[in-house]
């Protein structure tokens, strides 16, 4: 059991089994507070990985102060990241989401022994994969000029327009830029559904994920697709990264106007939902 | 273009964002006592990128990106463009002073 001081919490950074656990005894290494080490807690054949940390800085009120302070966040951030990316190395880990925080070890046992079966679940199902993120960005000019050259709907349009009275072309030309703006939308759609069918097939599982808005990116070109998949390490995941540079280097040579950013391999994050199963329902998922 | 760049690896040189991404999401629900919604990563996103103000600091985050990739930003083909220009210019500037040298040595 752990001794808590009375002003000491549980930081949680991810389950193992217990079986993996005992392989490994966690040499002196620095935890999430810098003046304590990183530990094992087991209870009923799991252990979680944990630090104990101080109240002063992860009580709740306290700790939702300190993450608007972005440099206390960044390096927080960044070591649950990168330990989290080294226990992945050496485990098969179930990876918790940053701040996942237990007042004491009666609440941490109580919450691993309900999930019990989840978790071991979860870490049977994420054994051997890892996640990848795929972010496709459009550039909206190039897959305008498609649309405005392969519909010649538009042309005709345009030259009937020209015809029409000053006041009536107002309203038809933005009618019709709002046809060419859900023409380019399906479009793009098109291509990022079929590049997604496609890598969807080598992967266990997806979650597609929001795109981000340009003020978000910063980029010229827009978001159009965000996703995570689920790839077995080795083979798998060369195939994937494949299928994703073949994309770039065609979208390139044919001047499709499409980015690819690939980042990963990260340990499950997103799949690793033990308590809500909506989140991982897949939208076109296909095996 | 260099293809290599649409694989990023996972690793301590990642964006503050692609971890923050990864590492907060809210669609990862777990059963901490204690858990921190931190808004929303694309607020956070936002803040990062209103903060990040200079280059300097930007890079030192690895957030720089969009300012110099010539495919991405007109920003950064401008850069590409006076840094060709300037060493055109540097080459002219060589080559006539080679020329104002010569017939000082003819001359002798």
């Amino acid at each position: 059991m752990i001794e808590l001081d009375n002003d000491q919490l549980i930081y949680v950074y991810a389950f193992i089994t217990e079986k993996q656990a005992s392989t490994d005894n966690l040499e002196k290494i620095t935890g999430i507070d810098p003046k304590n080490n990183v530990e094992f807690f087991t209870s009923e054949g799991l252990t979680a990985v944990i630090c104990k940390v101080q109240s002063e800085d992860f009580a709740e009120e306290n700790f939702k102060k300190n993450v608007e302070d972005m440099k206390w966040l960044q390096q927080r951030a960044y070591h649950h990241h990168e330990l989290m990316n080294s226990l992945h190395d050496k485990f098969t880990i179930l990876p918790l989401k940053f701040g996942t925080i237990f007042e004491n070890d009666e609440r941490l046992t109580n919450m691993m022994n309900e999930y019990n079966d989840q978790m071991k679940q979860i870490l049977t199902d994420v054994d051997g994969k890892e996640e990848w993120n795929l972010k496709i960005f459009a550039d909206r000019e190039i897959f305008s000029e498609k649309v405005l050259e392969d519909n010649n709907e538009i042309a005709e349009k345009k030259q009937e327009i020209s015809q029409l009275s000053k006041g009536k072309q107002f309203f038809a030309r933005k009618k019709l830029d709002k046809f060419i703006e859900d023409q380019i939308q399906m479009e793009v759609e098109k291509k990022c559904k079929g590049i997604h069918d496609k890598l969807v097939k080598l992967s266990q599982n997806a979650e597609v994920k929001k795109n981000w808005e340009q003020k978000v990116t910063g980029r010229q070109d827009e978001m159009s697709w965000n996703c995570v998949y689920l790839v077995e390490t080795g083979d798998e995941v060369d195939k994937f990264k494949k299928v994703i540079e073949d994309y770039q280097q065609h979208s390139d040579s044919e001047k499709e106007g499409l980015f690819f950013e690939t980042t990963g391999p990260w340990p499950a994050y997103h799949f690793a939902n033990f308590k809500s199963h909506s989140s991982t329902v897949l939208e076109g998922e296909s095996n | 273009m260099d293809n290599n760049n649409s694989i990023k690896q996972s690793t301590a040189s990642n964006s503050l964002v692609d971890v923050l991404e990864t590492v907060l999401d809210k669609g990862v629900v777990i059963a901490g006592d204690i858990q921190v919604n931190i808004a929303d990563v694309e607020l956070l996103t936002i803040k990062i990128r209103l903060m990040v103000a200079s280059v300097d600091k930007a890079k030192e985050i690895g957030m720089d990106w969009w300012e110099t990739d010539p495919h991405y930003s007109s920003k950064g083909l401008k850069v590409n463009e006076i840094q060709e220009e300037n060493e055109q210019l540097q080459d002219r500037i060589k080559q006539l002073e080679k020329r104002l040298e010569e017939p000082v040595e003819s001359k002798k």
